[in-house]
């Protein structure tokens, strides 16, 4: 089971500026680049972090493409992923 | 297929330039046909100033909000690109995400990379990061500097145009062992990039060599996988090859920038493209392979034909093959209508004689009233004005 908690932690630890944000307010429809500011760079760093989490590869998602800016998708994209993995 | 569709009616609907277009056309803007749409070129797209600019983004556009850049002008042509700051980093993350991936690159890994010489006045930009050399050091030909300032840093990895990556070739002696031991990854773009330089630089630095082609219209269209494929960034750009051949002119509708959106855009660089395909690494994505030499490069002839300078540059491709990646680099100028000048950047000077005969052999066949001077050199220095070497070059 993938913890939302879990997850709004790892987005929160990426984030560059976080004086000007607040944890609880990361929410499934924000989006990492229009509201918390992420550059293409960060985002790396983001995925990096998870796959390292999760033992996940997001490029084996089909829908990758649509999915890597908004926070529910991509917390929904490490369920499926996790579920996959453990042949679910 | 649906960003496509999307942004092709995005653009249609409102970008002045399209309207133009559709206008021109007779095309009904509520029902497009994308086969229909006609394709824009370099010299269209620069001649319209303004009107390239969406409605939505023309208040940002005024007031400076918004990214620039210019193209290199490597086609002679240099045009302004402006992003807006979001869809300029969606379009750079896929890259991103694939350097990590195929072959362990982060961010966090220190860069050096170089600019063009018109970005900024000074030379050279260092954080704890990034080494930002000015291509006008290559092209002032300080190598011994450049060399300092990568001993200072020590980068992980490094973004170079082939034509420099043969000069360090040229210098590998005297670059510090200590630099090429810590160098994991070269990332190749800019110009064509040939088999034999690429394994030329793997040699010297035995580390990992990618190409990546792409522009500051659309920032990235195809990146080379470990299998050596160069697998289209489909989130970025939907790619066609025109003329129904196999292979033709390359052209891009953009997928992100929505500030200018280029639809239907004839780069004017030739490739093909094999879709139906098993890479090893797992991509799915279309294959691109990039023909050397520009779709507008032509060969005048005497009596005022025009050949595509494709002509003589597959003589080279075909001696490089057979000689083993005897050629690192070359460069033809057409001074006359019957006089080349080729410059050759060779593997092993000792292959001189072959690789001239060779050559010579192949183009008197082929084009039997020009005539042909060869130059030997160790490295070919890049353009002062567009920081690149062009395979051909018509004087004439």
């Amino acid at each position: 089971m993938i913890d939302w908690e879990d997850f709004r932690e790892i987005v929160w630890n990426n984030i560059e500026k976080q004086e000007l944000f607040q944890k609880e307010k990361i929410l499934p429809e924000t989006n990492l680049m229009e509201d918390l500011q992420f550059d293409s760079v960060a985002m790396i760093t983001l995925f990096s972090d998870i796959e390292e989490k999760w033992g996940i590869d997001f490029t084996d998602l089909e829908d990758f493409g649509d999915r890597f800016d908004v926070c529910g998708k991509i917390y929904e994209g490490i369920r499926l992923l996790r579920e996959k993995g453990d042949g679910g | 297929m649906d960003k496509l569709k999307s942004m092709v009616e995005y653009a249609y609907q409102k970008v002045p330039l399209y309207f133009q277009l559709a206008e021109q056309a007779g095309l009904d803007i509520n029902n497009l046909e994308y086969e229909k749409l006609p394709i824009v070129s370099k010299d269209f797209f620069i001649e319209k100033g303004s009107s390239v600019i969406s409605s939505e983004y023309m208040g940002a556009y005024i007031q400076g909000k918004l990214l620039y850049g210019r193209t290199s002008g490597s086609t002679g042509k240099c045009s302004e690109v402006y992003w807006d700051r979001i869809q300029e980093q969606k379009s750079l993350f896929k890259l991103w995400y694939y350097r990590k991936k195929y072959y362990g690159i982060t961010p966090r890994d220190k860069l050096c990379y170089f600019y063009p010489a018109d970005e900024g006045s000074d030379q050279v930009f260092m954080d704890e990061r990034k080494l930002a050399i000015s291509k006008d050091l290559v092209v002032q030909e300080k190598i011994s500097l450049i060399l300092k300032y990568l001993s200072d840093f020590e980068p992980d990895w490094m973004i170079l145009q082939p034509s420099f990556a043969a000069i360090l070739c040229k210098y590998s002696s005297e670059i510090p062992k200590k630099v090429i031991e810590k160098i994991k990854y070269i990332e190749m773009t800019g110009e064509y990039l040939s088999n034999s330089l690429k394994e030329k630089v793997r040699g010297i630095f035995s580390c990992d060599i990618a190409n990546q082609y792409g522009s500051k219209e659309v920032n990235s269209i195809a990146y080379e996988c470990p299998q050596g494929n160069m697998h289209v960034m489909s989130d970025n750009v939907y790619i066609e090859i025109l003329g129904g051949k196999e292979q033709g002119d390359i052209c891009v509708t953009s997928l992100q920038n929505k500030v200018m959106p280029f639809i239907r855009y004839n780069m004017e660089d030739k490739g093909s493209l094999c879709v139906n395909h098993l890479c090893g690494c797992g991509n799915p994505c279309a294959i691109l392979e990039l023909i050397a030499g520009r779709s507008d490069d032509f060969i005048k002839g005497k009596d005022g034909t025009r050949i595509h300078a494709y002509a003589v540059l597959s003589i080279f491709h075909h001696v490089n093959a057979i000689t083993d990646g005897g050629i690192l680099q070359y460069q033809i100028i057409q001074k006359e209508q019957t006089l080349f000048q080729i410059y050759l950047v060779l593997d092993e000077i000792e292959m001189r004689e072959e690789i001239e005969y060779l050559l010579k052999i192949r183009l008197k066949e082929r084009f039997s009233d020009m005539r042909f001077d060869f130059h030997i050199y160790s490295h070919l220095f890049p353009n002062k004005n567009t920081g690149k070497i062009a395979c051909f070059i018509c004087e004439c």
